[in-house]
């Protein structure tokens, strides 16, 4: 497989969040703010990158029957370093992530990573994968993430923008639960419409150039 | 049993194993380099504390060593208490708000509760948070502890010196605080008693 495509693949096309709807609990639930979105990214991007090259690394070692829970001994033990670190050098990020930051452990993003493309690439490839699915992941929730904060708090990476929050605009319900449903439905739509329609544009002039060599066939 | 299942499940378990090993010995190292001393975590909380400006006074603030102290309390319990001269800051939680972990630190100097801050809650933003808005948290300032055992909240307006008004649409919140910081009342006022420990 081609290197841009796998970058391609995890950004956009095939993207953690937005395309296959994977991780969906961390994105509700961090997202009231954009940092936390990045330092939940920069987790998860770390785990997937170390975790993918393990994997990868061992992939005919580990026995077919026992891999899932090599992997997630695997994923376990660089969710375990990552936690160890943030408590120790961004304790307040360690605080506002809590409970999310343990349970990367059990995000279906790492686990299906390595399960589907880790264990049968080479460990150069797997990498690449890592970090452009922990991209397309980091950079959906830090969009969601500066949406919910900007209407939802009336700041920006938390610098208030004071005519914002003075006029009295902002609206609580999107740091509530109910407004991360709304804006990561909505984000979704987008999304999926924008891929959709260049899917169909690709497809469209695939099958006219099939069309034109018919032509000239007959 | 068949040779070869008994092949695969030693192998099974050899690589777990090994990886398990693997995985100890990595964590092992990781905590050498990221353990949090003592001193660490009380340069921590009293950053905190700075930060949320519940004590203010030039006297270095102290743990206070919390065995043998009564600790048992009904709705709420004791984390950290820091002692500087008269003043006690206690960092403790109350049960009741929408999640837990509602951590909250109560200053109280000379049977008088000076301030309280929010230490950490997951209580609703703009909703649950009313309840620490400074218009709810400064009802409980300069109340006379001699003359009383706890505090009790009201719907509607205080009329009892003993009493605060609850915020409309966060007594869930309210209760959580007013327990925490009865819990807090009543360290102080069974261990403490104004200064003399």
């Amino acid at each position: 497989m081609k290197k841009l495509e796998i970058v391609k693949n995890g950004v956009l096309t095939q993207n953690p969040t937005f395309r296959l709807v994977l991780g969906t609990c961390p994105t509700l639930a961090i997202t009231t703010t954009a940092m936390n979105g990045i330092a939940m990214g920069g987790a998860v991007i770390f785990v997937l990158l170390c975790s993918n090259m393990m994997v990868s690394l061992l992939r005919n070692v580990i026995p077919d029957k026992v891999r899932i829970p090599a992997y997630v001994l695997i994923i376990a033990t660089f969710v375990t370093v990552v936690e160890m670190v943030m408590r120790k050098y961004m304790y307040s990020l360690y605080q506002s992530l809590g409970l999310f930051l343990p349970l990367i452990v059990v995000n279906c993003i790492i686990l299906a990573r390595a399960d589907a493309f880790a264990s049968v690439n080479k460990i150069f490839d797997s990498a690449i994968d890592g970090v452009s699915m922990g991209l397309g992941f980091t950079l959906s929730i830090t969009t969601i993430g500066i949406i919910r904060e900007f209407f939802g708090s009336g700041s920006f990476f938390g610098m208030e923008i004071t005519p914002l929050v003075n006029s009295g605009i902002t609206m609580t319900i999107f740091i509530l639960p109910a407004g991360g449903f709304l804006v990561y439905g909505f984000m979704m739509a987008l999304i999926n419409y924008l891929v959709g329609r260049k899917d169909k544009k690709n497809s469209k002039s695939s099958e006219e150039k099939e069309i034109e060599i018919a032509e000239v066939n007959e | 049993m068949n040779k070869t299942l008994v092949k695969d499940i030693l192998i099974a378990i050899l690589v777990l194993g090994i990886i398990a090993l693997a995985a100890g010995g990595l964590l092992g190292l990781v905590n050498s380099f990221t353990k949090i001393s003592a001193e660490e975590e009380m340069a921590r909380l009293t950053d905190k504390i700075k930060q949320t400006k519940v004590y203010e006074g030039e006297e270095a603030l102290q743990k206070v060593d919390l065995t043998g102290f009564d600790q048992g309390f009904e709705n709420g319990s004791i984390i950290n208490v820091f002692k500087a001269g008269d003043a006690y800051v206690i960092h403790c939680t109350g049960d009741g708000g929408y999640s837990s972990g509602f951590e909250i630190l109560v200053n109280i100097t000379d049977y008088k509760i000076v301030k309280i801050a929010a230490y950490t809650h997951g209580e609703t933003p703009g909703v649950g948070t009313r309840a620490f808005k400074e218009d709810m948290l400064s009802q409980f300032y300069q109340k006379d502890l001699n003359a009383m055992d706890k505090i009790t909240g009201v719907k509607g307006s205080a009329k009892e010196d003993d009493q605060v008004a609850m915020v409309t649409g966060a007594s869930k919140s309210s209760t959580a605080l007013i327990n925490a910081v009865n819990v807090a009342v009543g360290w102080y006022l069974n261990n403490a008693k104004g200064g003399e420990q």
